[in-house]
């Protein structure tokens, strides 16, 4: 008999779905960078010392529920991601269509990570001229 | 020395946090009839001496100092976030929040102003009128604006090649269609200072 509802127990790789959504939304068209703030790299510098001390200390404990890119914050709980994009955005596309772009984007790189869609927020932290070509 | 409450004490009882809080003061009288604190201030003395001596010495280490390349990441983010400031929320899908920083706003601001011919944009400040709001997962609610109220007030030079009445009636509308097509804010109020006038 076979299952096709996953087992409770899974590994959720999260570095790799914040990598997925760090390329995916950075190539977007219209979207200039995802941009780091102060709070973001503070946070990755937090969660990558907390992860090194695990590793080394604590083998065999369960993936991190928090993973950091520039611009991007992933916050995993149950089976739910929680995911802020920061964003620098192209003047050549309206600022607030492309945000509601990159949310749909997101969601479907989540939705194809077999989880769960949480809050989505976006913050547009620049608008700037398109890169030169 | 005894522990009492968990706090080092010494043998006169008082605590050694209060040696230590009153070390770079002179002795107190008691201090200087008590051997007990007599004793802790001399090896809190040379405590202080020696760690002062690894800061200085820290401080010219090369070895202790970032490398450039982080220095210059820190210093970007850092500058970056300074222009950051307040949020302004636009929209709220099924999905999330979306808001836009008060300093990208600015910038658009000032972008849309200098498309005019003779006009240069100078400064604009989002009027504050904060709102209790949040979004989940997102910044903290300290610096949000009302996005449905927003009012600015923009300083330009001018051209003196240009009529200036025309030229404020065109650039409001210029200012407020750009603001409306990036993120569908309407301006409540957009005030307009004209500083000063330049030959063109």
């Amino acid at each position: 008999m076979t299952r096709e509802q996953p087992f409770d127990a899974r590994i959720v790789d999260l570095d790799s779905i914040a990598d997925t959504l760090s390329t995916t939304l950075g190539n977007h068209p219209g979207v200039i960078r995802l941009e780091p703030t102060l709070r973001s790299t503070m946070t990755r510098w937090k969660v990558a010392s907390v992860g090194h001390l695990h590793r080394n200390l604590r083998h065999g404990t369960p993936s991190p529920t928090v993973a950091i890119r520039d611009g991007l914050v992933l916050s995993f709980t149950g089976n739910v991601l929680t995911l802020h994009m920061d964003l620098a955005t192209s003047i050549s596309n309206p600022a607030l269509g492309l945000a509601r772009e990159t949310q749909e984007v997101a969601a479907e790189v989540i939705r194809a990570s077999g989880l769960s869609v949480g809050h989505i927020d976006v913050t547009i932290l620049a608008i700037e001229g398109a890169p030169a070509s | 020395m005894a522990m009492n409450g968990g706090k080092p004490r010494l043998g006169c009882g008082r605590l050694i946090d209060d040696v230590w809080a009153s070390i770079d003061q002179p002795a107190t009288i008691h201090e200087r009839s008590c051997r007990d604190c007599q004793s802790a201030r001399a090896a809190l003395d040379h405590l202080e001496a020696v760690t002062r001596s690894m800061r200085e010495r820290d401080r010219g280490d090369a070895a202790q100092r970032p490398s450039s390349r982080v220095r210059e990441a820190i210093m970007a983010v850092a500058r970056a976030e300074v222009r950051r400031s307040r949020r302004v929320p636009l929209a709220t899908t099924p999905l999330g929040t979306i808001d836009i920083s008060e300093q990208a706003l600015n910038d658009l601001i000032r972008f849309a102003a200098s498309t005019l011919p003779g006009v240069r944009a100078r400064r604009c400040t989002v009027l504050r009128s904060p709102t209790p709001q949040s979004s989940p997962g997102g910044p903290s609610s300290a610096g949000v604006v009302d996005g449905g109220d927003v009012r600015i007030t923009l300083t330009v030079a001018l051209s003196s090649q240009v009529r200036i009445p025309a030229t404020m009636t065109l650039l409001r509308e210029r200012v407020g269609t750009i603001v409306q097509a990036q993120t569908a804010i309407t301006m409540q109020q957009i005030d307009i200072g004209v500083e000063d006038l330049y030959d063109a």
